[in-house]
C-alpha cells in the first residue's frame, strides 16, 4: 500500500514537472519554485500566528507574491535569480519571525517546507494529480512575455509547487523541476518535451523500486536515481547533439517580441556548426 | 560638599550589603522538565530559567541573544547530557564566556553525571531495529527515578554553590523523592489500562515504556532526520495487524503527516504525549506524569 501510494505519487511528478522546469529554464527563473514554496510557508506561519485559517493566508500572502514577481519583465536588466533569492530569504525571516511566537515553531516551519512523499495517502495523491493538472494546463502553453503571461506562468507554477513542496518535500519537487528539463537541454535551448518526460518517470519508478527493495528513504533515494539518469542522457545527448544538433523551436506567441527571430538565429547558429 | 557624596557612598554600600547576600543562585536549564526538578530541589532560594520551551524540539534549537544573557548570569546549567543539546548548547557556552557554567566547572551539571543511560536502536529495517548502538538516550527524566537520582545529585551540587542553603536542598531532594515515589504506583496502576504495545516515532519515551512496563512495538522514523523507508512502515502496518499494537505515541513536534497516515491506515489512536507542566516545588515534574499517564488512560478506554 505504501509503495503504491509513493509510485503514485512520483508518477504525478514525474509526469507534470518536467514541462514546467522547461518552461522555467527557458524564463531563467530556477529558483521560483523555492521563492513560492517560502512564500506560501510563511503564510502558514501568519495563519498559525494570528489564529486565521493556515491555508488561506497561504494562498492570499503567495497571490501578492505572484503579482508582484509577474511585474518583472524577463528582459529586464536585473539578475533574475538574485531577486528570487531575495523574495526567499526576505520570506524565510519573516516566517522565522512569525513562528519564533509560537510553541515549537521552528519544527513547524520545517514541516511546512519539508512534507515527506510516505505521508501521502490516496486522497492526498488524487489532490496532488488536480493541483498538478491545472497549473501544468496554465504554465505549460505558449511563452508570452507579457503581464497576463508572466502571471499565467507564476500562478500556475504556484498552483502545482505549493501543494506539491508542503505534500512532499522540496527536495523531490526541484529534482523533477530542474534535472530532466537539463538533462535534455541542447545548445542553449530546451530539447524535447517527451525525452525530458520518459526520463523522469523512468528513474521515479527504478528509484522508487530500488528504495523499496533495500529498505532506503524514498525521497532521496529517487533524486538519487534521477540525478544518475539525467547525468547519463546528458551525456549522452552531449555527444549526439554535437554532431548531428537537434533544437525545438522555442513556444512563442505573436506579443512575444523578439524572441521568435532570436529562436531562428540560434537555430540558424546550430545548423551551421 | 565633599561629606554629603560620602554619606551617600556609605549608604548605598549599606543597602548593597543584603541585597548581595539575598542574591539567588541562578539556575539555568536546557528543557522544561529539568526546570521542573530545578524547582523542586532549590524551592525560593534559587531562581531557575529554562532555555526551551514545552513541546519545542530540543534537538533543534536557536539560541537569540536573549539565552546568552541568561547563560552570562548563571551559577548552574543543567542540561540533560547524553549528546542532547550537542548541537546547540556549546557555542551558548562560548558565547556567554561564563567560567562558572563551563564543562568541568563546579557550575555545570548533566544527567551523565547522575544516570546511566540506555541505548538506542539503530537500523531502517525491522530486522536491524533489534540491534542496539553505542549511542545513549538522553530523554533519562521520563523515567521518575531518574528524576529522583538527578535531583539527589542537583541538590548536592546546589548547597556547593550556596551553603547557606545546603540543608534546605538536601530537603527538597528528599520531599521530591518522598512525592515522586508516593505517585509512582498509582501511575503504574493507571497504565495497566494500555493494552498492548506502542509504536513511538522516535526514542524519546523508551525511559517511560521501561519505567512502566509497556512494550515497545517499534519507531516510525528509527534514525532521527531520515525519512523511513517504504518497506519499514509497511513492515508496521503488518505488525499493528498481527502484534495488536495499541497506540502510536509522538512528541508534540512530531506530529506529521507519517504517523497520522499510519494511524489512518491502521486505525490505531495517536497520541501527542505532553513533555512538560510548569509547576511550583515538586508539582510541575509530578504534574507532567500525570497528563502523560491521565491522556494515555484517557485514549485507552
Amino acid at each position: 500500500m505504501i509503495l503504491w501510494t509513493v509510485m503514485a505519487a512520483t508518477l504525478v511528478i514525474a509526469v507534470n514537472l518536467p514541462f514546467l522546469g522547461q518552461r522555467v529554464l527557458e524564463r531563467r527563473v530556477v529558483f521560483v519554485d523555492l521563492a513560492i514554496a517560502q512564500v506560501a510557508a510563511t503564510g502558514y506561519a501568519l495563519g498559525m500566528a494570528t489564529h486565521l485559517p493556515g491555508l488561506f493566508t497561504a494562498y492570499a500572502l503567495t497571490a501578492v507574491a505572484v503579482l508582484l514577481m509577474a511585474l518583472m519583465d524577463e528582459e529586464t536588466p536585473l539578475p533574475k535569480e538574485a531577486v528570487m533569492g531575495g523574495v526567499y530569504a526576505f520570506a524565510a525571516s519573516a516566517g522565522i519571525v512569525l513562528l519564533s511566537v509560537l510553541p515549537h515553531g521552528e519544527g513547524q516551519l520545517m514541516g511546512l517546507l519539508f512534507g515527506s512523499i510516505l505521508g501521502l495517502d490516496w486522497v492526498g495523491v488524487g489532490k496532488l494529480a488536480a493541483f498538478a493538472a491545472v497549473g501544468t494546463a496554465l504554465a505549460w502553453p505558449i511563452h508570452t512575455n507579457t503581464y497576463g503571461g508572466r502571471l499565467r506562468f507564476y500562478s500556475g507554477i504556484t498552483i502545482i509547487i505549493v501543494p506539491a513542496i508542503h505534500a512532499l518535500g522540496v527536495l523531490l519537487v526541484f529534482a523533477y523541476l530542474v534535472m530532466p528539463a537539463l538533462s535534455v537541454w541542447r545548445n542553449g535551448r530546451n530539447g524535447p518535451e517527451w525525452q525530458a518526460v520518459a526520463l523522469a518517470v523512468g528513474a521515479g519508478v527504478v528509484g522508487v523500486l530500488i528504495a523499496d527493495i533495500f529498505g532506503l528513504p524514498p525521497s532521496a533515494t529517487v533524486v538519487l536515481t534521477l540525478t544518475c539518469v539525467a547525468v547519463l542522457i546528458g551525456i549522452v545527448i552531449y555527444f549526439t547533439s554535437s554532431k548531428k544538433p537537434q533544437t525545438v523551436k522555442k513556444k512563442t506567441a505573436p506579443d512575444d517580441e523578439g524572441s521568435e527571430e532570436t529562436s531562428e538565429k540560434n537555430e540558424t547558429a546550430n545548423i551551421g556548426k | 560638599m565633599t561629606q554629603p557624596l560620602y554619606g551617600c557612598a556609605i549608604i548605598v554600600m549599606i543597602l548593597a550589603i543584603p541585597s548581595l547576600s539575598n542574591a539567588k543562585p541562578v539556575v539555568v536549564a536546557t528543557v522544561p522538565a529539568l526546570g521542573e526538578i530545578a524547582k523542586a530541589v532549590g524551592g525560593q532560594y534559587i531562581n531557575v530559567h529554562v532555555l526551551t520551551r514545552s513541546g519545542q524540539n530540543p534537538y533543534v534549537f536557536f539560541p537569540r541573544p536573549s539565552h546568552v544573557d541568561t547563560l552570562e548570569k548563571a551559577d548552574l546549567l543543567f542540561a540533560a547530557g547524553f549528546g542532547l543539546e550537542g548541537k546547540w548548547l556549546p557555542s551558548l557556552l562560548l558565547l556567554a564566556e561564563n567560567e562558572q557554567v563551563m564543562p568541568g566547572s563546579i557550575g555545570y551539571f548533566t544527567g551523565e553525571e547522575a544516570i546511566q543511560a540506555i541505548g538506542t536502536m539503530r537500523g531502517m529495517t525491522s530486522k536491524s531495529l533489534k540491534k542496539w548502538s553505542p549511542d545513549e538516550n538522553p530523554h533519562w527524566w521520563f523515567d521518575p527515578q531518574n528524576g529522583i537520582k538527578a535531583a539527589a545529585l542537583l541538590a548536592i551540587r546546589l548547597g556547593e554553590i550556596d551553603p547557606v542553603h545546603e540543608h534546605e536542598y538536601l530537603n527538597h531532594a528528599i520531599a521530591f523523592r518522598t512525592a515522586v515515589l508516593q505517585a509512582l504506583p498509582d501511575w503504574k496502576r493507571r497504565m495497566e489500562s494500555l493494552k498492548g504495545p506502542v509504536l513511538t516515532y522516535h526514542h524519546t519515551y523508551n525511559y517511560f515504556m521501561k519505567a512502566m512496563d509497556v512494550e515497545l512495538a517499534g519507531f516510525i522514523e528509527p534514525r532521527a532526520g531520515i525519512e523511513p523507508s517504504t518497506r519499514h512502515l509497511s513492515n508496521l502496518i503488518d505488525q499493528s495487524r498481527n502484534k495488536g499494537i495499541a497506540m502510536i505515541w509522538v512528541e508534540p513536534y512530531h506530529e506529521g503527516a507519517i504517523a497520522k497516515r499510519l494511524a489512518s491506515e491502521t486505525g490505531i489512536r495517536l497520541i501527542s504525549i505532553p513533555d512538560a507542566k510548569a509547576g511550583n516545588t515538586a508539582n510541575g515534574y509530578i504534574e507532567m506524569f500525570n497528563k502523560i499517564v491521565l491522556k494515555i488512560e484517557r485514549w485507552s478506554q
